[in-house]
């Protein structure tokens, strides 16, 4: 199967992460722990990756980060008062796609 | 080297305020003393200044993408309510002066970061507020609303507000306007809590979304001033999402919030006053952040929740489409 994504991490630092121009030529998906999906096979994504020095990930090792962040999150979740649920949602999980 | 009138025919003109806007016009804006241009550009969003905090969700905000207000909200560290303001030219975020209620899932109105009214909003420990204060460069405080509430939609200016939502029990609670103190109107046809909304007058709003406890709502309502009217549904219901506040009624812009099932959700739609069209979606996650925009093409959102532990955004995200107005720097 052909793979569409690719994912790297890379922390956002602000203004010029990701440019205007960069993101009308291709889709960024920004994800829990800095996960970023960007198209694969794809020469102006690679050169954003390059840009932000983002570390490439395999799809299920940026799985296991997404994870990660998404199991703490609810588990921080699960420890508030019912108050503070009533006025929030539990995280849900995030399957990542190939 | 080339000379604007021999490619166009004419000088570049001189305005004091932007003209309407034609691809590649090239003017002399003489109130902002730049040299201007208009560069048509596709729909997307970039990533811009971070917030001041290290996270800031529940933070409400108004104005435009180059003149816009947060405040109020829950910080991090120490999750707790705020008093904090802070300004952003479309770039980057100044600290403003401290408000003198700390809350958080307030609500603003206003169309620029100069002249701002915040009313209602949830306190710590737990209470609706009614407080209501405007912006100047301080904060003063206004008369109370009628009823106390937080997760409000609102429109309108500094000195002249609407705000509406809330919904409990079967009960649609009134829509009140602001003119110097609160006054009780009709409420809305659907029965929703935090619903959002857009528009540049007391008199002309529109909301948008929004859920009641059974499910996420995609309606859509105008407001004239006196009753509100069902005017279409969004393609996305949503809850809690950011929207461009600053923008007239009839051209703004949603984006963000959580869906059907509560889940986080990126999508953008614009409103042309008809019907709503999908946009690009947002960079980052985003529900509960604050949203300024002058119409559905410039806009932008800041902070919010995200789906990673204690760690609530202090992101800002710019949209801009079409026509924009672009300054000529020799840098």
């Amino acid at each position: 199967m052909t793979k569409i994504n690719q994912y790297c991490v890379a922390e956002n630092w602000g203004k010029g992460f990701i440019e205007h121009n960069e993101s009308a030529k291709i889709s960024f998906s920004g994800l829990p722990g800095n996960v970023w999906r960007v198209p694969a096979h794809n020469k102006d994504a690679n050169l954003w990756i390059s840009k932000v020095l983002g570390t490439v990930k395999t799809k299920d090792e940026a799985q296991v980060i997404v994870d990660a962040e998404v199991t703490a999150s609810q588990t921080a979740w699960d420890a508030l008062s019912d108050e503070e649920k009533a006025i929030s949602s539990r995280p849900v999980d995030i399957t990542l796609e190939d | 080297m080339s000379i604007y009138r021999g490619i166009n025919g004419f000088a570049v003109q001189n305005y004091s305020s932007n003209p309407t806007l034609i691809d590649g016009q090239v003017w002399y804006n003489s109130t902002s003393k730049n040299l201007q241009l208009t560069k048509f550009v596709t729909a997307a969003w970039s990533t811009s200044g971070n917030l001041p905090q290290a996270g800031l969700t529940q933070v409400a905000g108004t104005g435009t993408q180059t003149s816009m207000l947060s405040f109020n909200g829950q910080a991090q560290p120490p999750n707790q309510t705020t008093t904090n303001s802070q300004s952003y030219d479309g770039s980057t975020w100044t600290a403003q002066a401290q408000m003198n209620t700390s809350r958080q899932q307030s609500t603003g109105s206003g169309i620029s970061n100069t002249s701002v009214l915040a009313f209602s909003g949830r306190l710590q420990p737990a209470a609706k507020s009614a407080a209501t204060e405007s912006y100047n460069g301080s904060w003063t405080t206004q008369p109370n609303m009628g009823r106390a509430e937080y997760n409000l939609g609102g429109a309108g200016t500094g000195s002249a507000a609407v705000a509406f939502g809330a919904y409990s029990g079967g009960t649609v609670y009134p829509t009140e306007s602001y003119n110097g103190s609160w006054t009780a109107g009709n409420p809305m046809s659907v029965g929703r809590n935090r619903n959002k909304g857009f528009g540049s007058s007391a008199t002309s709003a529109l909301t948008m979304g929004g859920e009641n406890g059974s499910g996420t709502n995609n309606n859509t309502e105008s407001w004239n001033g006196t009753n509100w009217t069902s005017v279409g549904v969004m393609n996305n219901a949503r809850y809690a999402g950011a929207a461009s506040s600053g923008s007239a009624a009839t051209d703004g812009l949603i984006a963000g919030g959580r869906g059907g099932p509560p889940a986080l959700i990126l999508t953008s739609e614009t409103w042309n006053g008809s019907s709503w069209t999908n946009g690009p979606s947002l960079l980052e996650q985003s529900a509960l952040g604050a949203g300024a925009g002058a119409s559905g093409s410039s806009a932008a959102i800041c902070g919010g929740t995200t789906n990673s532990p204690g760690n609530d955004s202090n992101k800002t995200q710019n949209f801009n489409s079409g026509a924009q107005v672009v300054a000529i720097t020799s840098t």
